[in-house]
């Protein structure tokens, strides 16, 4: 049955998210990342770095006109060996790319030249509380690994986004977040999507990002391509699409026809449901895709 | 007032409105005679103010049509359209007079619709037991119109507001106290007393008005009377003869002030519309609209009897119990503990709830529209909480 708390993980995941990006709202009165110039937020970018592989796959990126900074947003309780490598990949990011990237993002719609860019900051963010009674008493050396690549950050609702331990680049930044941005206690969504695509929350994004948001200008017909074209290639595959939109029909929440999965009006309280259904289950379990999808050896 | 069409046609919106507030105005002995005999000699003038989301003048007829024969229209609003006749008339650009004729009455009753960009405001000198019946519920039915609704501290500002015209002083309220922890239901009139007996009962009581009187004085005497409820409608009972030019000023005023603050509260500059680009998710921005307890030190003052109950779980229980599982109107699904998607059926759309403390967060999500987060604080304020102001706050991601 897969691991009792599969959607709890996700959904803090997608919490973490979305309590980042409450740092641009801010609280009445407090200052915000808008205050340092930061906007336009783009959440799963690829930045392709020469000479590496593998391109720089931050969580979130954000530009102010100078200064790039490329986050990864943990929500979980360990410190991986992975939080190194993929800091040392982000700061491996070198000008050039930066500035390729945010010409290929198109900056300029947002009054902002790519070749502005001065310096690139790597920056890792964890959950407050996590941090302080699970990662750092227990990952001292590697945190300090980890600072000397990127600083590291704790955020929480209704706490601050601000700075544990290392520091940026810039002594403007530092002292930013050393004070650090108060959040509010109830962070604005934004969607519905964990980064490593698990089917559960691309139910959940699919019915309350997108179907719920078209609905009340009729029914909703989506084609798996049609989905595909709604998320950054690097979030989804085509193949989790088709398996979420079978158990979305299966759920109840849309019907097969034609070559479209087709929502209407009247099956809300389906959609709403989703949530429920995959936190409790999930969505391989619920299909029993084990016994008649991939054949494994055991049946040859 | 004449409502004949055709006097009325061709004539400029502010000559219409004229002849709305010539009809309240009163020589001095005509309002002594009012005081004395403790009689109105004529009905109010009455103002509500609706916003528009699609509605255009001159559609009425056609809108109520097409709401009668549309079997998902609830049958009580079918019978109403069945058993009364509209006829709107443009008379002029910005302006129509709609009729509305209960036969079964033998009566007629006229509303001048004058448009205000994104709102509409809507004038009567009918009784108010027949505009409850007639043109409120058409304002009610109509789809594309909303009528606005504002906390007791707004209103109490639009009346402060109206010091900008001329020295006007708040001459009675009427109050209704209703709270989720509190199992009484109170209501307090006040009239009568000066500025410092109104202020010490609003304070005794933690009063926030649902209506508030007020008189604006042209030196030296008491030129315009009127009041203004939560729901958007003004009442001027009268207009002292040669201050009719005020008059038309003080309810200029009030419609402009009711329009910025709705505005101000419930309007959406930024949702989390989503995009994909070639950077990756872009998201558009946020808007949170709070409803929060200005001066919630004065609550000990109902705690004696009231049964105030201080967790956070009853706060919980209640919202969901009160508001979201008892009312027909809204599905839910829980996102964490205390936080909630709902879902507005009448409207098909959802928006974000959480709360923080006592007060409560209404974040919009991309298709949530300001007249369904106004509807929800109405709601709010009626059956939960009615003491709670409203507060909005925007980002947008982009700029």
């Amino acid at each position: 049955m897969g691991d009792a708390d599969h959607w709890e993980r996700q959904q803090r995941e997608i919490e973490s998210y979305n309590i980042f990006y409450s740092a641009f709202h801010g609280i009445d009165g407090g200052p915000t990342l808008k205050t340092l110039g930061f906007r336009n937020p783009y959440r799963f970018p690829q930045i392709p770095i020469r000479n590496r592989n593998k391109p720089a796959e931050p969580d979130v990126a954000i530009f102010n006109g100078e200064v790039l900074l490329l986050v990864e947003i943990k929500s979980g309780k360990n410190c991986n060996k992975s939080h190194l490598e993929q800091m040392e990949h982000c700061d491996s990011v070198t000008i050039e790319d930066g500035i390729n990237w945010l010409k290929n993002a198109q900056v300029t719609r947002y009054g902002m030249d790519h070749n502005d860019l001065e310096n690139i900051e790597p920056a890792i963010v964890y959950d407050k509380s996590r941090y302080e009674e699970e990662i750092e008493p227990y990952a001292d050396d590697r945190l300090d690994d980890i600072a000397s690549y990127s600083p590291i950050l704790s955020q929480s609702k209704g706490g601050k986004l601000s700075i544990e331990r290392g520091s940026f680049g810039e002594n403007a930044l530092d002292s930013f977040f050393a004070d650090g941005v108060p959040l509010p206690e109830v962070p604005p969504p934004t969607i519905y999507l964990t980064e490593g695509l698990e089917r559960e929350s691309l139910a959940v994004s699919i019915c309350l990002d997108h179907v719920i948001r078209e609905l009340k200008h009729g029914r909703v017909e989506l084609s798996p391509t049609d989905v595909e074209d709604i998320y950054p290639r690097r979030a989804v595959e085509l193949d989790d699409i088709v398996h979420v939109l079978d158990f979305l029909d299966e759920v109840g929440a849309c019907r097969f026809d034609n070559e479209k999965y087709v929502f209407e009006q009247g099956h809300q309280r389906n959609f709403l449901d989703v949530k429920r259904i995959v936190s409790e289950e999930r969505v391989d379990d619920y299909m029993d895709f084990s016994s008649d999808q991939e054949p494994t050896l055991d049946d040859f | 007032m004449d409502f004949n069409p055709e006097t009325l046609k061709q004539e400029e919106t502010s000559a219409i409105l004229d002849r709305l507030i010539s009809h309240v105005s009163k020589t001095e002995e005509e309002l002594q005679e009012e005081a004395e005999e403790e009689r109105k000699k004529t009905t109010d003038l009455k103002l509500f103010i609706a916003r528009k989301e699609g509605f255009s003048l001159g559609t009425v007829e056609e809108r109520l049509q097409s709401l009668a024969t549309d079997e998902s229209t609830h049958k009580y609003t079918r019978d109403f359209i069945n058993e009364h006749g509209f006829t709107e008339t443009r008379l002029n650009d910005e302006a129509t007079l709609l009729e509305i004729r209960t036969p079964s009455y033998n009566r007629e009753d006229y509303s001048i619709l004058v448009d205000a960009g994104e709102y509409l405001r809507i004038f009567t000198t009918e009784r108010r037991y027949w505009t409850k019946k007639t043109i409120e519920r058409v304002i009610d039915y109509l789809p594309g119109l909303s009528r606005l609704y504002l906390s007791a501290d707004d209103i109490h500002g639009i009346v402060n507001n109206l010091e900008e015209i001329t020295e006007t002083r708040i001459s009675g309220f009427t109050s209704k106290y209703r709270s989720y922890d509190d199992n009484r239901r109170i209501s307090i009139q006040f009239y009568g007393g000066d500025e410092n007996d109104i202020e010490n009962v609003k304070e005794e009581f933690d009063a926030k008005p649902t209506r508030v009187e007020f008189k604006q004085k042209n030196s030296p005497t008491d030129a315009v009377t009127g009041a203004i409820t939560r729901n958007a409608r003004v009442n001027i009972p009268g207009v002292r003869a040669g201050s009719e030019d005020l008059g038309a000023e003080t309810l200029s005023s009030l419609a402009g002030h009711f329009e910025d603050r709705d505005h101000e509260h419930f309007d959406i500059p930024a949702s989390p519309e989503m995009e994909n680009t070639s950077g990756g998710l872009e998201i558009d921005g946020f808007t949170t609209v709070r409803l929060t307890d200005t001066d919630s030190e004065n609550q000990v003052a109902l705690a004696d009897g009231g049964g105030l109950l201080h967790e956070d779980q009853t706060f919980l229980g209640a919202l969901k119990e009160d508001i979201l599982d008892k009312k027909q109107r809204y599905d839910f699904t829980n996102w964490g503990e205390d936080e909630f998607i709902v879902m507005d059926k009448n409207r098909s759309e959802t928006f974000h709830l959480g709360i923080d403390n006592r007060d409560l967060i209404v974040n919009a999500r991309p298709e949530t529209t300001p007249i369904t987060i106004k509807d929800f604080c109405q709601i709010i304020l009626e059956e939960f909480r009615s003491t709670y102001g409203i507060q909005s706050r925007s980002t947008n991601l982009k700029e």
